[in-house]
């Protein structure tokens, strides 16, 4: 697996379980699920009310209000008209199947349900394609807090849109290997001419973020990524959001793979030494034994 | 953090691995243990021969998708609950976390288990991987039985809540009985039964193989499955039993309808004594094993007697089932009735060699059945790890660094409300 899969598996599959008893004639059972995704995201799946043929499933993100003021109520009517219900207090984002009344796209929708976190990411990057498109220049810059101590910057220029990482690194080999990562993904460049620019800075925020808050400090790391119209048409766009808000979770699943992997050639070295340790045997002392100049002597 | 993610929860199983976040009744997912990878026919030292060149170390599937996929090879990285191959199981936690589960999990605590008698080595093993791997905040590593006595806390009034007690675990492979002792195990009393769940599948699949003929073979051993899962149950007395199925045989037996997989025709077996005679071998192993012969209700008397003296009335008080083969109807039924029986003859020996003049305590004896027995020991790790404690007996990151992968081998035992 190299990719992460954009969709969140555990709604998906707990709903198309919970709709297929529904339509086998099954008998609506209690759900009360809390589950977590990437990013300190939240899900909650209940009955509302206790009526076991509604499910609700909630979505809350610590920084919803920042994506709000990129449009991320629009693009949440967009996607899920119809299944919007009001939305649960403590959560940011509620929507709600009846078992009683399953529509026939059901699979469709239970799609999209599972990428309700991949949508609300999805508004801040449409905002911004569209004024690249648009040709929208001098727009603020779009900051997004999207973990605790980590922040997304996302700007529009006439041809391109820039959208920033910041990423903590917990261990400080984390910082090596991402490094070491983040180089590959230079390297992959100079194969596919069509993939965008990839820059990445360790300890100092990149010249666009010179006057701003951007934090400064041994483990943190910024990655820039440089999208050209190629990326951000209307074809292209979904793929490219699909990729990108995942990025971070990326990079870092593959920070844990290559320990990982390290640790399996250690263990496989630790294994190839302990047989040679077992093979030898202690030397015997009572002999005798020549020097450079050809004297003898005995050791004991 | 304010807002605390819930914590993750993985219980390891030989055949199954139940996993999900705490707070919720049941695992997210449960798929077999079982990891496919891409192997070379190369001679040498398996493990020089999996470290690849290229992005191999990532070509590889867990769970339901790793049986039966052509060109891979299927291994399984724990054997009898105990994890075998730390590679293997390294990189089945890597598609845990992050396919299944989809988890950072640098923002979430742990809580694993392990089985009984599991060696402190493979407890450091574990901190290893999950702190210098995956750079978990917190780790808990909980013991198997315990939580499946943590988990029986669900049927009971809040002030009983004991660690005391004989867990009864039986899966698929082999039963185990475990005393446990205010949240410890007393190691050299436990006792294994090879009698478990597979083996009432082939009990089963053997009486129908010499009485029906409708079914294909190549789908004797689901069929009998199926019949066991949907049919069987304990009888109190396998001789009335037979005496009631022969008076009125439009009652009791049953038709199980299934589908031949090639043909798509319907075959239908007639279910009758395999019902009460599938679980009876637990009761009666020499049906099906002729090397054992204690009952189970034997066997447990016998872990509890060969307990100290000061716990043997908390046991016999507390007995617990947990594992999918305790499902059956009345099962723990007829424990208790068998225990109680050996119990009280044995109080009447010591009565009557004494001529009357002592009168011994009664002994209490209970066998605790659940909802949550199938999954009892996940339930169990989830219900603990939700609480506040928890996060307090964890070890964390900062200790790990401080102290090294030795903090692991001890896990303090918590949850009793005092």
């Amino acid at each position: 697996m190299i990719l992460l899969e954009t969709n969140n598996r555990i709604i998906q599959e707990t709903l198309t379980y919970k709709i297929k008893n529904a339509l086998d004639g099954g008998k609506p059972e209690n759900i009360d699920i809390t589950v977590a995704d990437f990013d300190g995201v939240l899900f909650h799946l209940s009955n509302p009310e206790g009526n076991k043929n509604r499910i609700r499933v909630s979505i809350s993100l610590k920084f919803y209000k920042e994506l709000q003021q990129h449009g991320a109520d629009e693009l949440i009517k967009r996607e899920y008209s119809g299944l919007i219900t009001e939305t649960e207090s403590g959560y940011n984002v509620s929507i709600e199947f009846n078992l009683e009344n399953v529509p026939s796209n059901w699979q469709e929708l239970i799609n999209k349900a599972s990428l309700l976190k991949r949508n609300c990411f999805a508004s801040v990057f449409e905002k911004y394609f569209l004024f690249q498109e648009n040709g929208n220049e001098g727009n603020s810059r779009a900051v997004i807090h999207y973990r605790d101590d980590e922040t997304m910057y996302v700007e529009a220029k006439k041809d391109r849109v820039t959208v920033i990482f910041s990423t903590i690194f917990k261990d400080d080999d984390d910082v090596v290997i991402g490094k070491v990562f983040m180089q590959e993904f230079k390297e992959g460049r100079r194969k596919y001419q069509q993939a965008p620019q990839v820059l990445f800075s360790h300890k100092e925020p990149p010249q666009e973020l010179q006057d701003t808050d951007a934090r400064t400090g041994d483990n943190i790391g910024y990655i820039t990524f440089v999208l050209f119209p190629r990326h951000t048409n209307k074809a292209a766009r979904d793929n490219t959001i699909n990729l990108i808000h995942m990025l971070r979770d990326y990079l870092h699943y593959h920070i844990k793979c290559s320990k990982a992997y390290i640790h399996q050639s250690m263990r496989a070295k630790t294994s190839e030494f302990l047989k040679v340790l077992n093979r030898a045997r202690p030397e015997v002392k009572d002999k005798e034994k020549k020097t450079i100049t050809g004297k003898t002597f005995r050791q004991n | 953090m304010a807002n605390r993610l819930p914590a993750v929860v993985i219980d390891n199983g030989t055949g199954y691995t139940k996993m999900g976040y705490a707070g919720n009744t049941e695992p997210q997912f449960i798929i077999p243990s079982a990891i496919a990878i891409k192997e070379t026919a190369s001679v040498g030292d398996t493990n020089q021969k999996r470290l690849g060149k290229g992005v191999e170390d990532l070509d590889f599937f867990i769970g339901d998708e790793a049986i039966n996929l052509p060109s891979y090879a299927t291994k399984w990285p724990i054997r009898h609950g105990i994890i075998e191959d730390w590679d293997l199981m390294e990189r089945f936690y890597e598609q845990a976390i992050f396919k299944y589960l989809r988890a950072e999990p640098e923002d979430h605590y742990f809580l694993l288990t392990e089985p009984p008698l599991n060696t402190p080595e493979n407890r450091e093993y574990t901190a290893e991987i999950m702190f210098e791997s995956f750079n978990i905040p917190g780790l808990y590593i909980a013991v198997q039985a315990v939580l499946a006595l943590t988990a029986s806390w669900t049927s009971r009034q809040v002030g009983d809540r004991t660690l005391t007690g004989t867990v009864i675990d039986s899966g698929d492979g082999v039963t185990h009985v475990i005393p446990v002792a205010e949240g410890y195990v007393i190691g050299s009393c436990i006792k294994h039964i090879p009698i478990a769940g597979r083996d009432i599948t082939y009990f089963i699949q053997q009486l129908l193989r010499e009485r029906e003929v409708g079914i294909p073979p190549e789908q004797s051993l689901e069929t009998a499955k199926a019949i066991k899962e949907r049919f069987s149950y304990v009888c109190p007395d396998v001789a009335k039993e037979f005496a009631k199925y022969d008076s009125d045989p439009g009652k009791w037996l049953k038709k199980y309808e299934g589908i031949n997989a090639v043909t798509k025709n319907q075959f239908s077996v007639d279910v009758g004594y395999e019902r009460f005679l599938g679980p009876e071998i637990f009761f009666h192993p020499e049906f099906s094993n002729p090397d054992f012969e204690s009952p189970i209700s034997e066997v447990v008397d016998d872990v509890i007697q060969n307990c100290p003296i000061d716990v043997r009335r908390g046991l016999y008080k507390n007995i617990v089932l947990s594992g999918g083969s305790t499902m059956f109807r009345d099962f723990g039924r007829k424990i208790q009735r068998d225990v109680k029986r050996i119990v009280d003859a044995r109080l009447k020996v010591s009565e009557d060699l004494s001529a009357g003049r002592i009168k011994p305590k009664p002994i209490d004896v209970n066998v605790v059945s659940h909802h949550m027995q199938r999954y009892a020991v996940w339930f169990g790790g989830s219900m603990l790890a939700s609480t506040p404690e928890f996060y307090q007996v964890c070890h964390t990151k900062a200790d790990y660094d401080e102290y090294g992968p030795s903090i692991c081998r001890h896990n303090p035992v918590f949850g009793v409300m005092a």
